[in-house]
């Protein structure tokens, strides 16, 4: 495919995302829609300590989490509007994600991938029990919508499903664009030599700890700013959103979808947010589910869904190149 | 100053035995020094201590006058010490050429301002990166191989790999650790005068070798280490003709190795 | 008033070496399939509670003696595990950190949640063959379930330890345990080893389970927290390191049980945490971390 040909794809590609709202009219199918590019959010973040730097957190469900407790918290006690509240929200999660790591990934490995677990455990244990900050397991609720304010031209308060849809487009866009930023850059390949050979890296002069902190924190930023807008969309929330499970979706989204890949968590984010709710898969089953694709996808697509695709399309080249002679 | 690395009484302890025992040696500038000894002398433990992989339990290293000892092993890489190692070290799923970029990560400083609006500084120097590295790749001889994964290189072309990767920022010290273990006398061959091209563009070398062939043909000084002791220093001459190391061990050796 | 206060510590402490010796069990478990397969087993928590499920409903749908209920879970996990070991961790010999990690997770989630799917959340206990007379200890009071898990927690343990240190095949599993390649040389079959090594390690975990389960209750989430608590007692006694597991189990056990006595209860599974963390920031390397060199 050359130049023209892949411009001229995208272009229709984004053409069709503006204009999603209008094709998809029912609340269902675009709240589908909004939950997976909150997924594209928490997955994109995630990707960059799992899957550049190699380090499994575990934890990333707590940033998700604190991102929408500290909003929703701000603008219930205190009043701050959505836009103030997301910015704090993901820097409050950057905040926690820089403490945390400081203590845990100077040893990284096991020892990191368990902490995060406890840490997660630990965070709904906290917001489980703080039944005066927290309303415990009763949640939070009656959060505001954003409010979208220009004094004296318009004051519009978040109602309808195709707003929040193209806020998260906006969110997404930026996300997806700093990712690839960051990874096609000195930081991305600071991140992989990391991954692949630490000692060696560290031999070039690369500080792992330090770029591990960086990848971590950038990661638990846009979960925070992920969670502000969960929190600002659905309106209520609860301790349940540190759950593990929430975690392994992300996981799973990101293992199958490829992780080490710009377009990966997006693949991933996509396919597991539509298709258990398509294939009308029991919530009960969907986790086992889960559990054994995660099992089996590492063994035997490691590299996740993109390498399969693009694994089809060069076997398709080729056997067409064969054709031609 | 001459000088550019020199050992103070090095030492350091693994349980109750030393490894490294009040090692003093110096490496002067634009010299090619090979650090000799047999097996388990504490040559690999020493380049450990020297480039902040060990701690020493005594002594201290200082380069240009400045004490390094204590300094982490991506910090002695930014003073312009690089090393390899003794058991090929690559970037397995990398190919060649983004594993040179990733060594040649200490040359670059675009500011992440720059680098999140790509503006023109990120993307010459992303273009700076990439042609550094295709420049150190030639060098080596591996161009051919640039977009090869490095998992899929032979044990030779690894080895080349590595000596890119070490190359790429431009080190003041190179320690190569036992670079042509594993290669027939061809590869070698090639790699001796890798090694002394690399010393005509201004680097120091430190190079712990078992290859008697190489080290008599190309060092300017031979240090010797045995059971952890420096039991001889000099050119290489008095080197072949010192009773003690060819008792500690080059014996057979030295009988095959041939004078340049 | 004093001598008060000191039974009430007394009955902590004693509770915490219930449910610490449990807590060594599962860890022993842990670090010796870590320590000679070098695979981490973040799974390790569901052989616990399968453990506990299996000799429930032996029990309970069977109608089987209590002991013998005990030993046959016991052998189905560690059938269980053979066939996992087979299947899942023999090929996963020499591969990185994250893949053994995320397939052991993988294999985790789907326990645990298969589980829930079976057979429903509601917490079961299993059906104790004691009396309900406690037994009285000095002024303290104790049940006898307790009383005998933790016996036979100990004795396990201590009967382990023998095996290890005066049989043949465990002289043999230390050897491999040190160095398997010199193992390999002297004709011990490596991949025996390792899946009566995967087997015996998760059947301590499911013996744990299946005592424990006389006591508290079962569901099927209670792996993941075993597992969490087996991760600290590793990490607080060194990978690797059976007394290590022992101590670290009690003292996990005995600090959870004081903690929740005085400070919070709802924050008892904190307290392990809390310590790690603490160990974290003064002992940098971990206790099984790597930090090489600096």
């Amino acid at each position: 495919m050359n130049m023209r040909q892949r411009t001229l794809l995208y272009s229709a590609f984004a053409i069709l995302l503006l204009v999603l709202p209008l094709i998809i009219q029912d609340n269902y199918n675009l709240h589908l829609v909004i939950m997976s590019m909150i997924f594209i959010l928490l997955a994109s973040g995630l990707n960059l300590i799992v899957g550049y730097v190699g380090q499994l957190s575990l934890g990333h469900a707590a940033f998700f989490g604190i991102g929408a407790y500290t909003s929703a918290l701000f603008n219930l006690k205190l009043g701050v509007p959505f836009w103030a509240g997301m910015v704090l929200a993901g820097g409050m999660a950057a905040l926690i994600g820089f403490l945390l790591g400081y203590v845990t990934l100077r040893v990284r490995g096991h020892c990191f991938v368990l902490i995060t677990i406890a840490f997660a455990e630990i965070f709904k244990l906290i917001h489980f029990n703080w039944v005066d900050l927290t309303h415990g397991q009763m949640g939070l609720s009656d959060i505001a919508p954003p409010v979208l304010k220009l004094p004296g031209l318009f004051n519009l308060a978040f109602s309808t499903k195709s707003q929040y849809y193209y806020l998260a487009l906006i969110l997404v866009a930026i996300t997806i664009y700093v990712n690839s930023r960051l990874v096609h850059s000195r930081l991305g390949r600071a991140f992989i030599g990391i991954r692949e050979n630490e000692v060696l890296a560290e031999s070039v002069g690369i500080n792992a700890f330090k770029y591990s902190m960086v990848a971590f924190v950038v990661g638990a930023f846009f979960a925070g700013i992920a969670g502000s807008y969960y929190a600002h969309y659905i309106t209520f929330i609860s301790p349940d959103l540190f759950s593990f499970s929430v975690t392994t979706t992300m996981i799973v989204m990101l293992v199958m979808g490829g992780k080490g890949t710009v377009a990966g968590p997006i693949v991933g984010a996509v396919i597991f947010t539509v298709l258990p709710e398509y294939l009308r898969i029991a919530e009960k089953l969907r986790l086992p589910i889960f559990g054994l694709l995660l099992l089996v996808g590492i063994i035997y697509m490691p590299q996740g869904l993109i390498k399969v695709w693009e694994n089809i399309l060069f076997k398709l080249r080729a056997r067409g190149h064969g054709n031609l002679t | 100053m001459a000088t550019l690395l020199e050992a103070k009484e090095l030492t350091i302890f693994f349980g109750g035995l030393a490894a490294v025992k009040h090692l003093n040696m110096r490496l002067e500038r634009k010299e090619i020094l090979s650090l000799i000894g047999p097996n388990g002398a504490g040559k690999t433990t020493a380049f450990n201590l020297i480039t902040g992989f060990y701690r020493p339990t005594e002594g201290r290293v200082f380069y240009k006058g400045e004490d390094i000892t204590l300094l982490k092993r991506h910090q002695i890489a930014g003073k312009g010490i690089i090393r390899t190692f003794q058991k090929t070290e690559v970037f397995p799923q990398v190919t060649a050429l983004e594993s040179v970029m990733i060594g040649l990560h200490l040359k670059e400083s675009c500011p992440v301002i720059d680098i999140l609006f790509n503006n023109r500084k990120a993307r010459e120097e992303e273009k700076r990166t990439r042609e550094k590295a295709l420049e150190t790749l030639e060098f080596v001889g591996l161009f051919p191989k640039r977009e090869v994964l490095s998992r899929n290189l032979s044990y030779g072309e690894m080895r080349l790999l590595e000596i890119a990767v070490a190359l790429g920022g431009n080190p003041e010290i190179l320690l190569l650790d036992e670079p042509t273990s594993g290669m027939n006398p061809e590869e070698s061959y090639r790699a001796m005068t890798l090694i002394e091209k690399m010393r005509e563009t201004g680097v120091t070398i430190l190079l712990v070798e078992h290859d008697m062939n190489v080290v008599m043909g190309i060092s300017d000084r031979i240090v010797v280490l045995d059971h952890g002791e420096k039991i001889a220093e000099g050119l290489p001459e008095e080197i072949q003709a010192n009773e003690e190391v060819i008792k500690a061990y080059l014996g057979s050796d030295f009988i095959h190795a041939q004078a340049n | 008033m004093a001598n008060q206060m000191v039974t009430i510590i007394m009955d902590y402490v004693m509770n915490g070496i219930v449910i610490g010796s449990g807590y060594a069990l599962i860890a022993i478990g842990l670090t010796m399939i870590f320590g000679l397969m070098g695979i981490v087993n973040f799974a390790h928590g569901e052989f616990y509670m399968i453990g506990g499920f299996v000799a429930y409903y032996l029990v309970q749908l069977l109608g089987l003696n209590f002991f013998l209920s005990l030993v046959i879970a016991i052998a189905i996990v560690m059938a269980l595990g053979l066939v996992f070991d087979k299947v899942i961790f023999a090929p996963l010999q020499g591969k990185p950190i994250i893949t053994t990690a995320l397939v052991t997770i993988g294999l985790s989630i789907f326990l645990q949640n298969m589980t829930l799917y079976l057979f429903g959340a509601t917490p079961k206990t299993i059906p104790s063959p004691f009396p309900r007379m406690p037994l009285k200890i000095g002024s303290l009071f104790i049940t006898q379930e307790r009383v005998f898990a933790t016996v036979l927690t100990f004795a396990i343990i201590i009967g382990m330890h023998l095996f290890l240190k005066k049989t043949k095949a465990g002289k043999a599993l230390r050897a491999t345990f040190q160095v398997k390649e010199a193992a390999a040389l002297v004709g011990i079959n490596i991949s025996r080893v390792y899946a009566l090594t995967f087997a015996a390690g998760v059947g301590l975990s499911a013996t744990a389970g299946a005592l424990l389960g006389s006591i508290f209750y079962i569901t099927p989430t209670i792996g993941g927290n075993a597992t969490l608590k087996a991760f600290i007692v590793v990490i607080l006694g060194g990978m690797g390191s059976f007394p290590g597991a022992i101590v670290g189990g009690l003292t996990l056990g005995i600090a959870e049980s004081l903690g929740a006595g005085f400070i919070s209860s709802a924050y008892k599974d904190a307290i392990g945490f809390v310590i790690v963390v603490i160990l974290l920031l003064f002992r940098p390397q971990g206790l099984f971390g790597t930090l090489i060199g600096k």
